[in-house]
């Protein structure tokens, strides 16, 4: 199976490698970069401007080298670099009436100085070897080898899939075990069977059920059905019906599968694999099959409903992205954002209404449909000196300038108007709309053909202008990788150091209020009905929903603690008295040895000179010190009384006042 | 008889005895484990939980001789083990058996007795035999005692030390039976049910039988994993912080025995680490012996052997 899998690879990856190259050649047009000048820095590029003359014979001088050898095939870098090194390397090279635009001519400097910075270093390069007669045109042979490249591609493909269906069947749905042919390996010495046991922390259900298969074919059954049993487990884990650690018996998993339907499969899968594990019973073929047979629907039931739940899951992300992602996927705006911004310019979107622009705001793209008051607002903004892109047409708009987008299916290269031939940009599209300019004003600027229709054109409008593309697709992540659609878009939309902002359907979308979020969000009701269920439970329970606590702090208790909960066991065990006799006859002989070291004294005396220390009356003193006696004297007798503890609390506090115990 | 045969007959009498000891299955479970392990049982529980009839019930059903002590502060070794009298009639000493002499033994509340009556019956219950006047006189087999105490009152007692209860097989917690069970008994007593007639209970096993499954235990396979898994479980019970003296190697041998005498129960031929895991408390929980620190913390040794538990790897775990 391995090796299948890995010669289907290759011959994918071989496929693809031929059918690029066939694909590679579109046209007769000798490669760009083979006349390409070995140097476009952007130190070179100013010294062409005033220079043009003296360059010219050098750049035909200049061997053909590969400066694009470190550039992705089909990358925006390539876009960039293929118009960069066409044989009129410069706009304002090339066309004095491209030179005289200011818009263009700037441009192309500042891709070559930014987009490329690398330009010079990538002219001098090794040459590459050059391309073979065979795929530099665009002939019949290599038409059609990428034709069969593609059919191939796609049969490996399909072959490919279905592999790997069969073998997962194999494995899991209709899978039966034959036992090998070949006879049984000799048991392998206690060392060598912990080698080769399956790994005790193994919980990946696949790798289980692949290494008890593998165990089984080579003849380990003890090994394969402690395998099956681990896959079992951890399946049920998976589906959440297990809580497994290496301190769990089996006894445990049956417990908690007691209510389960799988409790009867499991049972037997355990009594089986322990007789054989602990039992001392053989392992083997028949035994391997019957746990095989009832584990197998375990495993596939779990493996199935993962499988789904992550199909389920993967889904929903692909569509939310592709629905909710402007940025990302093919249809996404993220590399014109990108391009522009390494250009210097700020792209943002805007999230505040439109009534207050910024005066940093240069141009406003459109993406998607506005409503009316929008249009007025951005035809304002046009008339007081801003750029306007809009790609979709809207009533207002066409309105206020007469231009309308007709509905036209085209789809292909588009073509440059005149004046812009010699740039040789390769433009194409999948448009859905033409532009349809129908009063022409002298202010009037076509970048673009769809057929004979504007695709790309610009018209001022007051004191500013609006640029428009003929579909939102030619701006869209997918297009700019196409030909020198990126390049193009970035020459018309960048503007030095100033800021593009995208209106769509978020603009003026944000909150003034917290309420107003929760409302837009789409929250006010679940927060009615919160607010309304805490209203109900607080009218229920009463305000408090519950006790304040202080945290709980372990900490290691005083040696006064465990006294003082000594002495709770002794009153709940009704020997107080009993506490009172030992304790406080140990009491009194330390404030013996404290106060009259030298010769023993009696009680009264005692109490004298307690009374001295203390400074404490001399008969309550007295009193004290004689319950304490008294408790030691009749401790069989006398009943337990509450004041026993109190009295020995008092003791001891004057034991403290008199200089302690020690 | 094979093993199966004689996994039916402990389910047989389980069964019957609880016939009469309703919500209890648990305990008579334990308590024939026990008796099968060749050990002796602590129950520890309130009063009026059915220990007295458990054990009157099993002797019936087992068809063994039963006797009981109620342990007072009075009570004399000679109480236990018997005394030589003198026969004016015959006009010589005689011995006269105690209460000792016996297959099912009683000793309710034996914390109420001094430590040396105690110390006369456990002397019987570790050697099998009782010495009177130099004259040492073996016991019947199977001998079982099964001690009560209350785990309430504290006052006028005297506890047993961690060396006698090291004795103990067994000592198992006796809880209050559940609400249906309980509604069961006072069913089964409007019924006309007499706890001191247990004559309609029938004899579904002999002391031969008793001592068969005794000596079956030996047959019971246990694999060098089930044996390392018991020394580090008892291992742990020592190094645990909050226990100051854990279990000795006389729990070993009972947890190994037991766990024997479980699989007999379920029918199997040898041992799994289910059967030690799910005795591991009965065995272990009067045998530690805690610090004081967590004593007051309210850590009781039940605590302590689940953590070991959970810290002990089951060997040829799946996880």
């Amino acid at each position: 199976m391995a090796g299948l899998k890995c010669s289907a690879m290759l011959a994918l990856f071989a496929v693809l490698s031929l059918s690029s190259l066939a694909r590679g050649a579109p046209n007769d047009d000798p490669p760009a970069w083979q006349s390409l000048p070995p140097a476009a820095s952007g130190d070179s590029v100013q010294a062409e401007e005033g220079d043009e003359d003296d360059d010219e014979p050098n750049d035909e001088d200049e061997a053909p080298t590969n400066p694009f050898a470190s550039v992705p095939a089909d990358g925006v870098e390539s876009s960039l670099s293929r118009a960069l090194s066409g044989p009129d390397a410069s706009f304002c090279k090339a066309q004095a009436a491209v030179r005289d635009d200011p818009l263009l001519c700037s441009l192309s400097k500042l891709s070559v100085r930014q987009r490329c910075p690398g330009l010079r270093q990538a002219c001098t390069n090794k040459p590459v070897e050059s391309r073979s007669s065979l795929f530099g045109a665009d002939s019949l042979l290599s038409q059609g080898l990428g034709a069969v490249s593609s059919l191939v591609f796609w049969l490996l493909l399909a072959a490919l899939v279905i592999a790997v269906a069969l073998a997962l069947r194999r494995v899991l749905v209709g899978a039966q075990f034959i036992a090998p042919e070949t006879a049984k390996r000799p048991s392998p010495k206690s060392s060598d069977a912990a080698a080769i046991a399956p790994h005790v922390a193994e919980t990946d259900v696949a790798r289980l059920w692949s290494l008890a298969e593998q165990s089984a074919l080579s003849a380990r059954f003890e090994d394969a059905v402690a395998a099956l049993q681990a896959a079992m487990i951890h399946a049920l884990r998976m589906a959440g019906k297990l809580h497994v650690s290496p301190a769990q018996t089996n006894g445990d998993y049956l417990r908690a599968l007691r209510s389960d339907e799988s409790y009867g499969a499991a049972r037997d899968v355990f009594r089986s694999v322990e007789a054989v594990q602990f039992g001392g019973a053989p392992a083997s073929a028949d035994l391997y099959r019957k746990l095989f047979e009832r584990v197998q629907p375990i495993v596939v039931r779990v493996l199935s409903v993962l499988f789904l739940c992550a199909f389920c899951f993967g889904a929903s992300a692909c569509s939310n992205s592709l629905s909710f992602g402007p940025e990302g996927g093919g249809h996404g705006l993220g590399v014109l954002t990108q391009l522009l911004r390494d250009q210097q310019v700020t792209v943002r979107r805007r999230i505040r209404p439109l009534s207050e622009l910024e005066p940093d705001v240069y141009a406003i793209m459109v993406v998607g449909e506005q409503p009316s008051e929008a249009w007025t607002k951005l035809l304002e903004f046009a008339a007081d000196g801003g750029t306007l892109i809009v790609t979709e047409s809207g009533e207002e708009l066409a309105k206020a300038t007469n231009v309308h987008y007709s509905a036209e299916s085209y789809q292909g290269r588009l073509s440059l108007p005149v004046g812009f031939e010699p740039t040789q940009l390769e433009l194409s599209a999948v448009t859905r709309h033409a532009l349809d300019l129908r009063t022409s004003v002298q202010s009037e600027r076509t970048y673009a053909m769809a057929g004979k229709r504007p695709y790309v054109a610009e018209r001022s409008y007051g004191d500013g202008r609006v640029l428009y593309f003929g579909d939102d697709e030619f701006l869209s992540n997918a297009s700019l990788s196409v030909g020198d659609n990126a390049f193009f878009a970035v020459s018309l939309l960048s503007g030095n150091g100033s800021t593009l902002e995208l209106v769509g359907p978020w603009t003026g979308g944000g909150a003034s209020s917290t309420f107003s979020s929760l409302y837009k969000a789409g929250l006010g009701a679940l927060v009615a009905q919160l607010a309304l269920l805490a209203v109900l439970f607080g009218w229920h329970g009463g305000t408090a929903f519950g006790l304040r606590r202080d945290p709980i702090f372990v900490r290691r208790r005083a040696f006064r603690d465990h006294v003082l909960a000594l002495g709770e066991n002794y009153r709940r065990a009704r020997a107080t008295r009993f506490a009172l006799a030992t304790y406080g006859s140990w009491l009194i002989e330390r404030l013996r040895e404290r106060l009259s070291p030298q010769q023993p004294i009696g009680l009264i005396e005692l109490a004298s000179r307690m009374a001295v220390r203390v400074e404490l009356p001399e008969p309550e003193l007295v009193l004290l010190l004689t319950e304490a006696r008294e408790a030691q004297d009749d401790l069989a007798s006398a009943r337990p009384s509450p004041n026993d503890l109190i009295t020995l609390e008092k003791l001891e506090n004057m034991t403290l006042r008199a200089g302690g115990s020690k | 008889m094979n093993l199966e045969q004689l996994s039916s007959e402990l389910r047989r009498i389980e069964t019957e005895v609880s016939r009469v000891l309703v919500g209890q299955e648990s305990l008579v479970e334990h308590v024939l484990v026990g008796l099968v392990a060749r050990g002796h049982v602590l129950i520890e529980g309130v009063p009026g939980l059915g220990k007295t009839l458990l054990v009157r019930a099993l002797a019936r059903v087992l068809g063994l001789s039963f006797r009981r002590i109620q342990f007072t502060p009075d009570l004399m070794p000679s109480d236990i083990t018997g005394s030589t009298l003198y026969s004016q009639k015959l006009g010589e000493f005689s011995f006269v058996p105690g209460p000792v002499f016996t297959e099912l033994l009683l000793a309710d509340e034996v914390n109420r007795a001094p430590a040396k009556t105690q110390s006369a019956l456990l002397e019987a219950m570790q050697e099998r035999s009782v010495t009177t006047d130099g004259i040492t006189r073996p016991l019947s087999e199977p001998f079982l005692v099964l001690a009560t105490q209350n785990p309430i009152e504290s006052q006028g007692t005297y506890p047993l030390p961690e060396a006698q209860l090291d004795r103990f097989l067994l000592k198992l917690e006796v809880g209050h039976p559940s609400q249906a069970a309980e509604a069961q008994i006072l069913l089964n007593y409007v019924a006309g049910f007499d706890p001191g007639e247990l004559s309609h209970l029938a004899q579904v096993s002999s002391q031969a039988a008793i001592v068969e499954m005794q000596r079956a235990l030996g047959h019971i396979r246990i694999a060098r994993e089930i044996i390392d898994y018991v020394t580090d479980i008892v291992r742990r019970t020592r190094t645990h912080p909050s226990v100051s003296l854990g279990a000795s190697p006389r729990a070993s041998i009972g947890l190994l025995n037991v766990a024997r005498a479980h699989a007999l129960w379920e029918g199997r031929d040898f041992v799994i680490p289910d059967d030690v895991k799910s005795y591991a408390h009965a065995v272990l929980r009067h045998r530690l012996q805690l610090q004081p620190d967590a004593e007051l913390e309210g850590i009781t040794a039940d605590h302590c052997v689940d953590a070991v538990l959970r810290d002990a790897v089951v060997p040829k775990t799946s996880a």
